[in-house]
């Protein structure tokens, strides 16, 4: 079908206005993460990059990184295997549309909220605790234990986020015909055979936003994370986005918070990079 | 003095450029907008000088206020009716939950906007809002008759808290000179609560040392009172410089200071000797509470869990309240004595001004008005401790409030009047200094380092931080 | 068709199977919303318990309830103008996004042009910047231009947040669907907007309504940008919550009440946008 050649500029033109609107801002931050920018010491002064060194030679950099791409990996990767599977249950019979509504209610709490509760919950003397050793089980200090805290704060992170991949994944798998998924069972292939080969490479656009969304929203998360542990003990889930926090609301030191906030993004960045390339060879295919 | 550039050059002609246009509808409107007051008695858009203080003098202007979630600001929002009828002045406020308040006041004085007025403030805020020349100098506004009521009673506030407020920005000294950054409205020092009924039960004497202490909460550790298996003891614990707040029952103890001249001094022997008792204390805490935050830590001690505890004495009435279930069991005791005698850290919330506010005569009015004897006795009621008057404190109506909560009233007043001060080195970096050392203590604490492993540590990035 | 298995004995194991799998998928889904409503149904109870109750240990879960905490957050502007505020700029925002999403997405999944993948990237690059990082000098321009604590203010800055969620959910939405369905639109002699209403957009109806409720969700639970870039009388409810947080106390009761009384817009709008989603199975059958 033939279309005017400034058609698909001029329909995206606002769109493109909100991001030239934004670049300032962005810009700015980039060119205080090259300053020594102290909030409350006068103005900026180049320094070469220093915070970046600083950040690296320090080791926090590096671990803030660590922990960063570990909770990252660990909430797609779980989040995504559960959701989907969660989503293929619900369309397997009709009492799917019971448990559909009652799923999505986690996504509905704001996260510092949600955190809150959890924290709540999970205190060492909490409802958690409290039920785990009636039932005979060991308890955890959860967010107050070094080797526990990260692993809670996960927990907190797939509670509310299944349920945005359990939507997409949904709306995804309603448009795999039924004849298809149900041809190769008729072949007398198992479940698992029939769904590789069959509903997840139909799947593939769908799996691609999911972990393209979760995957950028969970390198940069903050609330969960600051809310309840402020990225503690010592700093055992000081990723980079809650060590841009400290450095720079409670130290004043933006400089420094830039520079940590620059490599998120660059960060984010490459990864969103890579994902759309695989997304742009699937739909050549 | 015109407030200095706070975004480099470019970025400040940039957003000049957009708000060029409105700024020509702006000039006509209010031309009144760029005098701000000064405390010589000239007020804005009012030619005449006012003879003498006059509560109507600002009549008509509308002041904004930024205030932390605090029993303070529920006072003042409960009473503020009152203060609009006497001044004709519209007061707007807004509260929010403490660390969405730190970084929106952050956010705001940096820009130098002057969107709001006035705002809740304590000595580690002062240090790094007044360097920089965001907060206005009070005292020529105290000292200016013209300006404050005649019974307002300067001299009335504790000395002690008046010091703390005072800093003349020079980094690492000047502490308790110079300006005045803000005027202290509610009090906190660290005392040591104990469960009177639990020592009662055990035979235990209420500790006077802190190993005494340590030996206690020992004795008690684990021990079942009324069916419930409890702690010794209870505190925070969090990597954030808030626990140095009760930890500076033991560090001044034992005369540690955080930076002596120049250099870190937190790794001292004093240091890793105080370190070394906190850790062993805490080993009678829950395993938790090395993350504890205050609320955490509090909770923990209502709910009945632990024999001892060290926090801010202003909790009590949280203690003290109808529906606690340890109400009426707490002591209330001094800091423990140590090497260096009895100590304590100081929490002052206070009232400053934003230094680009436009209507400055009209919040100074309020800030005096809201710590004046009428509003601070009045806060009482509302769970407002301690007060900073002394007239306040000893007034009958504290009597009354405190009656039933032991020895409380006696304790906190000699806590501030003998032991609290504000222990720290006034600086800008102070915050990050503070993280640094409470992140140090922790790790002792967890076992993950010694405490003289942890504190070199400590003092190495301090040293970096503050060079 | 290969026949691995002998024809008369395929049929009933097919049945048992089939069985056993509907009853492993009841009990897992069940023990998974279990996880996902117990802390949801914690909070409810706690909104009914007075504030004895709730702090108690061991926790009771036999108690007396009260309606006084909704009572409480009911009454007085400090929950109601928050919740209010809330809703005014989510809806605004989502209106918005709308009105430059949809077209945005159509472009990106139907044309082939210059630039095409670079501002669908750019378009989601908007995502990418932690709030941090933008805020601050976005807070002095908004004092500038007089956006700040303004309803406009919030909705052009939550575009951030929904656009690119929108922009690229719907975009994979409309490229599942063939390219025939407009060039048979065409033949009949309308044009790319005809079939875009009469056609399109009813097929795109599941995916819109996913990405739309998604969007309100982003958009409603957002805390960042409206604590910094609103202001007094825009606060949103995710700064209002948290007013029953105070020095010395957290009123759990009231913020319980408060929370389970800030999910009831999203439950609605969950309800409506899901029949969307549900509704729209004719994307299946119209292949081929």
């Amino acid at each position: 079908m033939k279309h005017s050649r400034i058609l698909p500029y001029l329909l995206s033109l606002p769109g493109l206005a909100i991001l030239v609107a934004i670049l300032y801002p962005f810009l700015t931050g980039a060119w205080w993460s090259f300053t020594s920018y102290r909030l409350n010491r006068g103005d900026p002064e180049f320094n070469w990059g220093e915070n970046y060194l600083n950040l690296f030679s320090s080791g926090e950099g590096g671990h803030a990184l660590l922990i960063t791409l570990t909770y990252a990996i660990s909430t797609v990767v779980i989040e995504t295997i559960l959701g989907v599977g969660i989503a293929m249950l619900l369309n397997k019979g009709k009492y799917g549309n019971f448990f559909r509504i009652l799923i999505v209610l986690p996504l509905l709490l704001p996260p510092v909220i949600a955190t809150l509760m959890w924290k709540v919950m999970l205190t060492q003397n909490g409802l958690v605790n409290f039920l785990l050793e009636s039932g005979g089980l060991p308890t955890s200090l959860w967010f107050n234990g070094p080797q526990t805290a990260l692993l809670s704060v996960i927990l907190v992170d797939v509670w509310i986020f299944t349920p945005f991949v359990i939507l997409l994944a949904q709306a995804g798998l309603r448009s795999v015909p039924i004849e298809l998924r149900e041809a190769s069972s008729i072949d007398g292939a198992g479940p698992i055979r029939n769904f590789i080969s069959v509903t997840l490479p139909l799947l593939r656009p769908v799996l691609v936003v999911i972990i393209l969304f979760r995957g950028i929203d969970s390198l940069k998360m903050f609330d969960i994370i600051y809310t309840s542990t402020k990225g503690g003990p010592i700093d055992a889930t000081t990723n980079l986005h809650v060590m841009a926090y400290l450095d720079g609301i409670r130290s004043l030191n933006f400089g420094m918070a830039m520079a940590s906030l620059m490599i998120l993004w660059l960060l984010t960045y490459f990864v969103a990079n890579r994902l759309l390339k695989i997304r742009r060879q699937e739909s050549l295919s | 003095m015109r407030k200095n550039s706070r975004m480099n050059g470019a970025a400040k002609s940039f957003s000049t450029a957009i708000a060029g246009l409105a700024v020509v509808g702006l000039v006509t409107g209010c031309a009144t907008a760029d005098t701000a007051d000064t405390p010589t008695g000239a007020s804005d858009g009012d030619t005449t000088k006012s003879e003498s203080f006059d509560w109507k003098a600002y009549e008509g202007q509308e002041i904004n206020l930024l205030l932390n979630q605090h029993p303070l600001a529920d006072t003042l929002a409960a009473n503020v009716g009152d203060f609009e009828a006497l001044t004709g002045i519209t007061v707007n406020i807004e509260s929010l939950a403490e660390s969405d308040y730190m970084v929106k006041l952050t956010t705001e004085l940096q820009s130098g906007g002057g969107s709001y007025d006035m705002f809740m403030t304590a000595s580690p805020m002062n240090y790094q809002y007044a360097a920089p020349g965001w907060m206005e100098d009070l005292q020529p506004w105290v000292d200016d008759p013209t300006q404050t009521a005649a019974d307002w009673d300067f001299e009335d506030f504790y000395p002690a808290l008046i010091s703390a407020s005072r800093w003349d920005t020079t980094d690492f000294g000047g502490a308790g000179q110079g300006g005045l950054w803000s005027i202290p409205a509610n009090e906190e020092g660290y005392a040591l609560f104990y469960r009177q009924d639990i020592l009662d039960a055990y035979g235990i004497e209420v500790p006077n040392t802190h190993d005494e202490l340590i030996a206690a909460a020992a004795k008690l550790d684990g021990v079942t009172f009324e069916g419930k298996e409890i702690s010794g003891f209870v505190a925070r614990g969090d990597k954030t410089y808030p626990t140095l707040n009760p930890f500076s029952t033991f560090g001044g103890a034992y005369g540690v200071q955080d930076i002596v001249d120049g250099k870190a001094a937190v790794n001292s022997p004093e240091g890793v000797k105080a370190v070394e008792k906190w850790v062993e204390l805490m080993q009678y805490a829950p395993a938790a509470a090395s993350t504890y935050t205050w609320y955490e830590a509090m909770q923990d001690f209502i709910a009945g869990n632990a024999a001892f505890y060290i926090d801010a004495d202003h909790m009590a009435p949280g203690f003290e309240a109808d529906d606690s279930p340890i109400q009426g069991k707490v002591g209330y005791a001094l800091p423990p004595e140590g090497p260096e005698g009895r100590s304590s850290g100081l929490w002052v919330w206070s009232f400053g001004m934003n230094e680009a506010s436009q209507h400055k005569g009209a919040t100074w009015q309020l800030i005096q008005w809201a710590t004046s004897k009428d509003i601070l006795t009045n806060a009482i009621g509302l769970g407002n401790m301690n007060p900073t008057r002394m007239s306040v404190a000893q007034s009958d109506e504290m009597v009354a409030a405190t009656s039933t909560w032991g020895n409380y009233n006696a304790v906190w007043q000699e806590i501030l009047a003998e032991h609290a001060a504000w222990p720290h080195s006034p600086s800008g970096t102070w915050t990050e200094v503070g993280d640094i050392w409470a992140t140090a203590i922790q790790s002792a604490v967890l076992g993950q380092q010694t405490a003289k492993e942890a504190l070199d540590e400590a003092a190495v990035k301090i040293d970096a931080a503050i060079k | 068709m290969t026949a691995t298995k002998t024809v008369f004995r395929r049929k009933p194991r097919r049945k048992i199977k089939g069985l056993a799998g509907h009853l492993l998928a009841i009990s897992a889904l069940t023990l998974w919303t279990l996880f996902a409503l117990a802390p949801i149904l914690w909070i409810f109870t706690m909104s009914l318990k007075s504030p004895g109750d709730i702090i108690t240990y061991p926790p009771v879960f036999v108690f007396d309830p009260t309606i006084s905490n909704y009572a409480e957050v009911l009454s007085g502007t400090k929950f109601l103008v928050p919740f209010w505020n809330s809703i005014v700029v989510t809806l605004g925002s989502l209106v918005l996004t709308l009105i430059i999403g949809l077209p945005t997405a159509y472009a990106l999944a139907r044309f082939n042009y210059r630039g095409k993948e670079s501002i669908g990237f750019a378009i989601l690059s908007l995502r990418f910047a932690p709030e941090l990082l933008i805020v601050l000098p976005l807070y002095l321009i908004y004092q500038n231009i007089g956006l700040y604590d303004t309803y406009l203010g919030l909705i052009l800055a939550y575009q951030l947040v929904t656009l690119p969620m929108l922009v690229w959910m719907l975009r994979s939405f409309i490229e599942e669907l063939p390219q025939e369905l407009e060039e048979a639109v065409a033949i009949d002699g309308g044009n790319r907007w005809t079939a875009f209403r009469h056609v399109l957009f009813r097929l795109i109806a599941p995916g819109l309504g996913a990405s739309l409720m998604l969007s309100f969700i982003w958009a409603w639970n957002s805390y960042t940008l409206p604590l910094v870039l609103g202001g007094r009388t825009t606060q949103v409810i995710t700064t209002g919550i948290q007013q029953y947080i105070s020095y010395q106390s957290i009123e759990w009761g009231q913020m319980a009440a408060a929370t389970v009384l800030s999910m009831i817009p999203g439950i609605l709008f969950a309800i409506l946008s899901l029949r969307w989603i549900v509704g729209g199975l004719t994307a299946g059958t119209v292949k081929g």
